[in-house]
Order: C-alpha cells, then structure tokens, then sequence
C-alpha cells in the first residue's frame, strides 16, 4: 500500500489556549477550593476529548493562580491530555491587579505564551473569584486593555457567592453577559464544568457565519432577506457572543446560578443611593 | 436544554412512536441519538434550540421528499415538539464509514489513491444529484461528511440546511469552507457557493490541509473573525497559486500538503490551479459544474495503475513516478486505450473501469513466455468484437484476450451502448 507509507500528520491546527485565573486567597479555603480543584479535575479530560476531535484547533491550557503565592501551574500552556492539575491551596490576599499585568505579559506573541508556529485563536481566560482585589486591579487593568490579545479573547468571569465584586468583573470580561454568579457549591462545579467545555467547543472552531446572529432561528433577517433586500450581510458570529449564549443556554435549568443582568440586578446596592 | 435517557417516548408528526436507544453523539446544534421506530434503530438529531418556523416547514417539506439519492443520510420524519424543541429522524450511518475529521487528524486514512478519487468522484456524484433537484445544500464542511477509507463510498449527513437554489437556510456555512463572494457578502450560499465548498473538500481529501492555508495564514498570529473574513474572502489565494508564490505552504506547519501535491498527476493539480485561482474566485458561474468535476476526476483515475515493477499504484502522466516511495519508477506507457475522449494507459498489471463500472473491465498481462508482448483480458460478461487494420473481424469471449497492437479496434455492446476502443 503505497499511499500508507507516507506519514501524514493531523492537518496544521491553529491552538485555542484557555487560560483559567483562580483567587487563592484565604476567603477561598475550604470548600470552595476543593470543589474548584475536583470541578477542573474532571473537566480536563473532557476538553482533551474536544481537542482531539478537532481538525480546526488544538487546545491548550494554563492555569494562574492569586493569593499568597502567585504561579502558573505550569511553565507554559500545555496540550489538554498533557495538561496535569496541580491542587491549588487558598490564603493571604487577593492580588487580582498583578494577576492581570502577569496575564498581560504572557499574553504576547514574541515573550509570551502564544508563540505557536501554526497561529493561534484569540485565547479563552476565565477568571475565578469570590472576593475584591486588595491591589491596584486598574493598574493591571489598564495594561491588559492594550494588549491586543486581550481584546479579542473570550473573557468569563465566576463571581462565587455574594462577596465577589462584580463590577471588577464585569470590567475584566467587558461583556455583563459573561459574567456568572454561583450560589453554592454544586453550582460552582456545574458552572466551571459548562464554561470550560462550552468556550472550548465555541471558540475553537472557525466562526459559523449566518445571516443574522441566531444561528437557525433568525427567522426576522431572513424575510428580510427573501423580500428583496440583495446584498447579503456576512455575520460571522462573535465568539464571545457566541459563548454567552451557549452557555447561558445550558445553565438555563440549574438551580444556583445567575448569568449576566440577572447577576447584576442582584448587586444593586440601595444604600448607595442615599 | 433537556437530555433523553434511553426509553424517552418521542412522537412524530405522522403520529409514528420512536423510542431513545441511547446517545450518539453531541454537535453544535444538536444532540444524536439511536431510536427505535417500527422495530428497526434509526438515528436522531434533536436541536438544542427550537428553529425556526421556516427552518421547521423546510425539514419538514424535505422529509417527505425522497432522497436525492442513497449517499445521503436524509431526514425521514420530524418530530412533534417536546420540551420546547424538535428533531428529525434519518437512518443510522452504516459500519466502515468514519467521519472526514479523522481524515484531516490523520486518524483514519484512505487506503489507495484509488479510494481517494472514488471518494472525490461519489462526493461530486451526491451534490450532482441534490442540485439536479434543484436543491443547495448551503453548508458544506468537513463535519457531515463519512467516507469508506478502503473503497471511498461516500455519505453525507446534515441534511437539514438543504434548502431550495434561491432559498436561504440563514446559515452562511463555516468560515475556512464558505464562498469568497459569500464571506465577501456579496451574495447568499446557493449551488454555485456549494460548489466552491466542494472543491475546497476534494482538495482536502488529497493533501489534508486547507487549499488556501499557507504562510498567508501564518503571519497573523492571532486569528480573529476579521482576519478570517479576508483570508478566506477578498484575499484568498491558492497556495499553489502559480503565478504568486506568497502564499505556499509552510515547512513544518503544512506537512501533509507538501508531501501529498507533488504526488498528484498535473492534470488533477491543473484543475485545482483553475477551480481555485482569482478568475472563478470573482466569477462563480465559471466554477465546474458536479458533471464536470465527475468527467475530469474520471479522467485522473483513468490514469491511475499498476507499477509494473512493484504493483503499486502510479499515474500514467508525465512527471509521475510510482507512490511506492521505495520504487518512485516513473510509468513508461508505450500504448493507451481510447474511448473518445477517455484514454487508459495499457501497462502490465494495468486493470481498466470503463465509465460507469465498479468492476475492471479489462486488464493488461503479458504474454507467457514473451514478457515484452501485452494482451488484454476482456473481463465484462459480454463479447467483444475486434476489428483489425486488415479488415479481419474477430470475436473475443468473455475472459479471453487481446494482443495490444496499435490500430485494433474493440467493439462491444453494454449498458445500451455501442462502445469503440481503440488502442493507439
């Protein structure tokens, strides 16, 4: 068999890399830590699965980690199947300023992490935390806004219970849609489960392009279209976009979760006003 | 969304009780499921978000039309609606089909270049039936698509955005496969755009990579929709566009395109360079049409035989060398076989599918005891007559042969036809 004897290789994958941010401080020890480290356990095989069904993009991850001690678990974004995780432990402050300007310098082509030959997504960053920055979050913040990699990644945020900042989060995603809140811990798990599995299907695949933005169900646009209007508006779906609605789609039915203004609603603080 | 266990009841519109087997598996849009519906397993797909009303009335209207033919896994039957969605009911893919993602991951692959150009020529074959009906199929990509690696049969699943030429199915396709003018939102996905998806497939069934990937993609790091927008719409270029070399493959990164075009006869690649080149990117009525594709693809595979030295498989076409890549002999063919405009090249071990056959219809051996004399074996079930240059008429028998000598004329008549070879 001729043709057999040339070794080919899977087809050059761009790499989506999905960077998970997780708040290691003290209010985060107990349980919620360890449900966080049991929920990113068991999601890890699954996006390798995902991965390695994907003749568009390779997935990789990396994770950081904020509190006393501040690291990536590993040196650099490894492929999902090879990507081991490390349990995190929680104490001392919540750094989330210079997790950000750590981000910010990992998020390059040329010194950071996304270096690979064959190009790369724009990255997924989930960021994960039940409390308020203790530093400068604007600082770090103002130097992830110029990064360009940042601008066109994916950003989620899980505020986990009620004293999480929301608005520093919705600040980091950029989007209130991708912002969740997690009642309780079955919820927290449920909620890392969805967003690591529904961002890694989404966002590493080349963009479905319809109509309008509701795949299938864009019903308006199309009349719109048969009725005589000529040229045609190609809307590739913005991925971030794109993720929300996937994932609010599957939290629909969970008990313990509220995503985007449902989540903000909640925060509005009457005593403000006065 | 809700998930079924196995034993969900599920209704359909012609009041038809199904039954859930168990999952199959999990897409973007939906969920497949194995059912049971009049004692026989059927497959599923179920939405995980209610189309629309038009989408509905569309899968409705083709489940009761029949399928355009059996390379379709076509929708059967709709479902009534239940915990607000719907699904439809096609029949189960068979064993030794794998899905063309595992092609593209090198996971599965084709077992001959004779099973590839099958492959090419049965895919052309399903879309010429599905237009001929007057039907796009509007999202042609490499995830509803299942090939036998071993014979190239082919089946193509995902019938649901199937809408009338003219009609729109509201999704535009995937980026990477969709039609330049489409990405360029200059026109919707109609036949001729299917016919673009098409041909960036057939490619990637020979070389695995994409037609248009080279280094154009890799000097943007990040991949953004923008990017994608003009990569595959107002910038895209061949990469083995011959007159601009800006955009070849790259070493290390498009390995299997490197490898596998140089492999190719100039007159498969030739096609390629046309279909893919700017004059019929900005003119889409100029793209081949499935007929076309079938007649030039036949052409190619008419080259395609026997290395009289290996036994491997190597084109008849100038510049070409046996695949064996231990052997790389190039073929020298002294005598060809022509059937109009068909030509078989006539080389020992040579096995010859006239067109419209599965089966050989004849194959060249030599002569026992003259190495350097070719016959030919008619292997079809019905006579041959031959006529030579003398004017001698002469009846070949099923399984008898005929020596190769220029000027000989065989006739036969199969399949209603009158059929001339001549061997030159």
């Amino acid at each position: 068999m001729a043709l057999t004897d040339y070794e080919l290789a899977p087809t050059a994958r761009r790499v989506l890399n999905i960077f998970t941010l997780v708040d290691c401080s003290g209010s985060m020890a107990g349980e919620k830590i360890a449900a966080l480290n049991d929920a990113m356990r068991n999601v890890i095989p699954i996006v390798a699965e995902i991965s390695s069904n994907n003749p568009d993009a390779e997935i990789h991850m990396a994770a950081y980690c904020f509190g006393s001690e501040t690291k990536w678990i590993t040196q650099k974004p490894v492929e999902a199947s090879m990507f081991g995780w490390t349990d995190l432990d929680a104490n001392g402050w919540t750094p989330m300023g210079a997790a950000c300007e750590e981000l910010n310098n990992k998020l390059s082509h040329k010194h950071g992490f996304l270096n690979n030959a064959s190009g790369s997504y724009a990255p997924v960053i989930l960021l994960l935390s039940d409390g308020c920055p203790t530093d400068d979050f604007k600082k770090g913040m103002d130097a992830l806004n110029s990064n360009n990699w940042f601008k066109h990644s994916t950003r989620i945020a899980i505020a986990i219970g009620n004293d999480a900042d929301l608005g520093v989060l919705r600040t980091f995603t950029g989007n209130p849609e991708l912002v969740l809140r997690v009642h309780n811990i079955d919820a927290l798990k449920t909620a890392i489960k969805v967003v690591v599995v529904t961002s890694s299907m989404v966002c590493s695949q080349s963009s479905s392009a319809t109509i309008s933005a509701q795949p299938i169900s864009g019903g308006a646009n199309i009349s719109a279209v048969t009725t005589g209007t000529t040229s045609a508006a190609a809307v590739a779906v913005n991925k971030a976009d794109a993720t929300a609605a996937a994932i609010n789609e599957e939290l629909l039915a969970v008990d313990g979760i509220s995503m985007g203004e449902e989540a903000l609603m909640a925060e509005v603080d009457f005593d403000d006003f006065d | 969304m809700q998930e079924f266990n196995s034993g969900t009841l599920l209704v359909l519109t012609d009041n038809r009780k199904a039954r859930v087997t168990r999952l199959l598996g999990e897409g973007a849009q939906g969920i497949v499921y194995e059912i049971m519906l009049d004692g026989r397993p059927y497959a599923l797909k179920w939405y995980k978000r209610m189309p629309s009303e038009s989408f509905i009335d569309n899968l409705r209207k083709n489940a009761e039309e029949i399928s355009p033919s059996e390379r379709f896994l076509w929708p059967m039957a709709v479902t009534r609606i239940k915990f607000n969605s719907i699904g439809y009911v096609m029949p189960l893919k068979p064993a030794g089909f794998e899905e063309f993602s595992k092609f593209r991951l090198a996971k599965v692959r084709f077992a001959s270049m004779r099973a590839i150009l099958n492959a090419a020529i049965n895919t052309c074959e399903a879309f010429r039936t599905l237009h001929a009906k007057g039907l796009s199929f509007q999202d042609i990509n490499d995830g509803g698509l299942f090939i036998n690696p071993n014979d190239g049969r082919v089946l193509i699943c995902d019938c649901d955005n199937v809408f009338p030429h003219g009609e729109q199915s509201g999704i535009l396709g995937k980026a990477r496969y969709i039609a330049p003018e489409v990405v360029m939102g200059k026109s919707l996905p109609d036949s001729y755009s299917d016919r673009f998806s098409m041909a960036v497939m057939l490619f990637m069934f020979f070389c695995i990579d994409h037609p248009f990937e080279g280094m154009n993609v890799l000097r943007h790091p990040c991949m953004t929709e923008e990017i994608e927008r003009h990569l595959f719409g107002a910038d895209a270029k061949f990469i083995y566009d011959p007159d601009n070399a800006n955009n070849r493959p790259v070493h290390g990164v498009h390995r299997n395109a490197l490898m596998m075009w140089p492999l190719l006869p100039e007159e498969l690649k030739q096609i390629f360079i046309s279909e893919f080149g700017k004059e019929k990117l900005i003119n889409p009525p100029g793209r081949l049409t499935e007929l076309q594709w079938i007649d030039a693809l036949s052409k190619v595979r008419d080259l395609l035989t026997r290395c009289p030295e290996c036994g491997d498989e190597v084109f008849a076409s100038s510049g070409c060398k046996c695949l064996n890549p231990k052997c790389a002999r190039p073929l020298d063919v002294k005598h060809w076989l022509v059937n109009g405009s068909r030509r078989y090249p006539l080389t020992i071990g040579s096995q010859i599918y006239l067109a419209g056959t599965d089966k050989p219809s004849a194959r060249v051996l030599s002569k026992p005891g003259n190495t350097l004399d070719f016959i030919i074996q008619n292997l079809m079930e019905v006579q041959w007559t031959v006529n030579t240059p003398s004017g001698k008429t002469i009846t070949i028998e099923p399984r008898a042969f005929v020596p190769v000598k220029p000027n000989l004329e065989i006739k036969f008549f199969n399949n209603n036809q009158n059929i001339t070879l001549k061997i030159q």
